[in-house]
């Protein structure tokens, strides 16, 4: 029949025409910008709401705070352009920038550093991120303030002037001029905000800012912002970029593709792609500071009532010892995680903080030495383990290992499952019970669990930020549920632990020198890894692609995100 | 007819009231909470609970979920885009998932059909051969391996399609979430129409149109194409929903920002009402789309709506 014949020629011509008609220039970085690839999409450009990386890293280039990092990594004056201390080391002095604007004119003034931090800490705003400031800064009154027993104006921070902005702490804090530089601490102008109302955040309008960068394109949970040079910031002629792109893409082969084709100049690559892009001049690897570490749940009277043997069995120094030596970290970093990720045979991960010195804390201590006897090995660790089971009168032991149901904790948790089978010879299982990442929250905060796969990232550019963790405040585990991390180390070693909470108190109440504190955070590190507190895994390093043609971007592991008010791009 | 309608839509009432239940219920029995977070204390989660309402009696939280939701008012999300209203969120993202799956179920339909008719006319031919091939393909390969491969041929290789969704090119980048979407649909409806075309083609009512002298475009359209219609209404139902459930994955790998993108993120977030949101939007979609299959079905086929009611259903 004809009609046949004809059917199948308008259906091969509308296929052309719409291909042909699709014909267009093949996508290139032409433009001064840089397009730039996350993976998860932005929560909130309000910097007293949002926890998140992502968030964090759009925000950062929008709205400065009193403090930033430089190329180097060390601390300089964004929004403040000097600041003193008081003798006591309590009271902070920022004088603001007399040129620092808000993209509507306004100036940037003490007052919206007040705003900020009040709103912080004030309990009807209830900010995710409170606990910078009542717990972290301490500052003055916040946790009155925080607790609803004082109003928020009771806390210490005044505008001495509109440029002078002063804070007040309960102690003083050694790492103030690291702690300005995070986002919960970055200025509000509160009159803006207030005539947004609700929508405050949700548009290009209904945003403000005051960094290098003003938002031009966004609506919440987008797939693409889009950022131009702010003409109104201090150092505008120094930037040199005509903006920023980002674009969300979920999909690692979606990303790669369309860094390949030019279409990204800045792509996040995961651990399944690193062998192939490993070797290309355009490959980095970037320090992120995540630990990622087994939690053992030592379990006490609040919260089994001695009905879990397990958590009873994990008391047992040699036990966790032989746990922490059985499965090779290397290998985990190396041949598990594959993205870069460093092997962990510490607490405070590389690139966190420098010494006093100016050596990075793991220069500092070097790990492979001091903690020599914590190290991977298997002989020793059969030998922990029988010496283990002769102190319990137990051969085989079979835990529950929680982890979250992301791929490469997954495979994290399923490889060292494997090395302690291999190490004890079977006498030590462990059984994975794999949930949401959610879900492994609240049982771990519940102290619902055995043992958990679980990370932790820092806040601020000091050590304090993981060795306060292990504070007996924070290493119970109760029923009513606080964070687990130490899991309940305090009541199994109370004599230890109540020395490991005079050195941490010490370190936050000014009574060291700046060198004493230092070393006495290195012991507190020393006793966590010597009585196996934590069994560290790796350090989380993010590897990725940068064009060859893009200099100048600013990367920094701790606290601050990526900066990119310097980078330009070559022609 | 009347009462055929009634209980259609009464049906589809009780469906969405059920769902709302359910729905419900199976938030408060997920894992978790929205709150939880390295970094969260104990005093803050139940500060945050306290603020958002998630501390009041279950019956309390259930009524108040079913004024709203009936009301189309979702709340606002608590983590995904904090303190940010749902329908803002959704205001772009229904629009766009929604432009992208009329045109996966038109071009699939359109091609589909043509693709059946050829193979149907053209039986035992090279064509009908490859209607067979293309068919066996598009059923049995999921979406998103298409949409893999059109974005590395069409969009890598040759360059001629943006490899990802923009807003500013907003017809030319959905191209290739489109024919990566519609592969099941033509797959589906090709097949179909190839044998209800086939079946029409051989019965003895066509013999009579063809020898009362009607043949060309005529003949195939109005007759034969007019009868295969009948079935191919009806699956075409279902596959509109499997656009949507394929559309889940599609618009992760095309980063599209639309519906299925945003469920996926705020199932893994616990995101209470965006997930409660999306998955009531998704089952009224579902839920309208049968109705009027149901509603077409005695439209189109006067046999369908006389037995119903001849045997009193």
């Amino acid at each position: 029949m004809k009609i046949a014949k004809k059917l199948a020629a308008v259906l091969l011509a509308s296929l052309m025409i719409v291909s042909f008609s699709a014909c267009g220039k093949k996508g290139g970085a032409v433009d001064n910008y840089i397009d730039i690839h996350i993976n998860t999409e932005v929560t909130s450009l309000d910097p007293q709401e949002a926890t998140d990386g992502t968030s964090f890293g759009v925000q950062s280039q929008l709205i400065e705070g009193l403090t930033g990092l430089d190329k180097d990594g060390n601390t300089e004056g964004l929004m403040a352009e000097g600041w003193s201390v008081s003798e006591d080391n309590l009271t902070w002095t920022f004088n603001i920038r007399k040129d620092a604007f808000w993209t509507n004119g306004d100036p940037v003034t003490a007052q919206d550093f007040v705003d900020a931090f009040q709103t912080l800490v004030d309990p009807v705003y209830n900010s995710e991120y409170a606990y910078m400031g009542y717990s972290i800064m301490q500052i003055k009154g916040s946790n009155d303030v925080f607790n609803g027993v004082a109003d928020k104006s009771a806390l210490g921070v005044r505008a001495v002037d509109e440029k002078t902005f002063e804070v007040t702490l309960e102690y003083p804090c050694p790492f103030m001029l690291s702690l300005t530089c995070f986002n919960s601490f970055y200025p509000r102008n509160q009159k803006f905000i207030d005539s947004c109302g609700e929508n405050y955040g949700t548009s290009p309008e209904t945003f403000i800012g005051c960094g290098p960068f003003k938002l031009v394109e966004y609506e919440p949970s987008t797939e693409t912002i889009v950022l131009d040079k702010n003409e109104t910031y201090y150092n505008a002629d120094k930037v040199k970029l005509d903006g920023l792109r980002y674009h969300v893409i979920k999909d690692a082969q979606s990303a790669i593709l369309a860094y390949e084709n030019n279409e990204l100049d800045y792509a996040v690559i995961d651990g399944s792609l690193v062998e192939t892009y490993k070797d290309n001049p355009e490959f980095q690897v970037l320090y992120g500071s995540y630990l990622w570490f087994l939690s053992v749940n030592m379990g006490n009277e609040h919260t089994f009532k001695g009905t879990n043997p397990n958590t009873g069995y994990l008391r047992n120094l040699n036990l966790r010892k032989a746990l922490m030596r059985a499965y090779d970290r290397e290998a985990v970093a190396n041949n598990v995680v594959k993205d870069g990720s460093i092997a962990a045979d510490y607490v405070y991960p590389k690139g966190l903080a420098s010494a006093p010195d100016g050596r990075d804390v793991r220069e500092y201590v070097d790990a492979k030495t001091v903690y020599a006897d914590c190290l991977y090995n298997k002989e020793e660790a059969y030998k922990l383990y029988e010496a283990a089971a002769a102190e319990l009168g137990v051969t085989d032991f079979d835990f529950e290992l929680v982890v979250e149901d992301n791929q490469q904790a997954q495979d994290v948790a399923a490889f060292i499952q494997g090395q302690f089978n291999e190490t004890f010879q079977g006498h030590v299982k462990v059984h994975l019970k794999v949930e949401t990442k959610k879900a492994r929250l609240a049982d771990m905060n519940a102290g619902n669990f055995e043992i958990g796969l679980t990370r932790w990232g820092p806040d601020y550019a000091d050590p304090m930020t993981y060795t306060d963790l292990w504070s007996s405040f924070n290493a119970q585990v109760y029923d009513d549920g606080t964070k687990v991390l130490g899991g309940g180390w305090n009541v199994v070693a109370p004599e230890l632990s109540a020395e490991y909470d005079k050195k941490v108190a010490a370190c936050k109440d000014g009574s060291l020198s700046i060198q004493e504190r230092w070393d006495t955070m290195m012991e507190c590190e020393k006793i966590i890894m010597e009585n196996a507190v934590i069994l560290p895994v790796y350090q989380k390093n993010d590897a990725s692609l940068i064009k060859a043609n893009v200099k100048g971007i600013e990367f920094h592991a701790i606290g601050m995100p990526t900066v990119y008010r310097n980078a330009y791009i070559e022609k | 007819m009347k009462k055929y309608i009634a209980e259609r839509l009464g049906t589809a009432f009780v469906t969405i009231l059920v769902i709302i239940f359910v729905l419900f219920a199976m938030m408060q029995f997920m894992p978790g909470s929205p709150f939880n977070d390295e970094k969260l204390s104990r005093e803050l989660i139940e500060k945050l609970n306290e603020k958002y309402g998630l501390n009041q009696p279950l019956y309390v939280q259930f009524f108040k979920y079913v004024k709203n939701v009936a009301k189309f008012d979702f709340g606002i999300s608590y983590v995904i885009n904090k303190n940010i209203s749902i329908n803002l969120m959704l205001k772009t993202r229904v629009p766009t998932s929604m432009r992208i799956g009329l045109q996966a179920v038109s071009v699939g339909a359109v091609i589909g059909l043509l693709l059946g008719i050829i193979a149907a006319l053209k039986h035992n031919t090279f064509w009908d051969n490859l209607t067979t091939v293309i068919s066996v393909l598009g059923v049995s390969v999921p979406s998103y391996v298409f949409a893999l491969l059109m974005l590395y041929t069409f969009a890598y290789r040759l360059g001629w399609f943006p490899l990802l969704y923009t807003k500013t090119e907003p017809f030319r980048s959905s191209l290739l979430p489109t024919f990566a979407l519609s592969m099941f649909t033509i797959a589906s409806i090709a097949r179909f129409t190839r044998t209800e075309m086939l079946e029409v083609l051989d019965s003895d009512y066509m013999l009579l149109v063809e020898s009362k002298g009607i043949s060309g475009p005529a003949l195939i359209f109005r007759h034969a194409l007019r009868n295969a219609l009948i079935p191919i209404v009806t699956v075409l139902g279902p596959l509109v929903v499997g656009l949507m459930t394929g559309s889940l994955v599609v618009e992760k790998i095309f980063s599209i920002p639309g519906m299925g993108a945003l469920m996926t993120a705020a199932i893994q977030a616990n995101d209470y009402n965006v997930t409660i949101a999306m998955t009531y939007i998704y089952s009224v979609m579902y839920i309208i789309i049968m109705l009027v299959v149901d509603l077409l079905y005695g439209v189109i086929d006067p046999r369908i709506r006389l037995a119903k009611e001849d045997s009193g259903e």
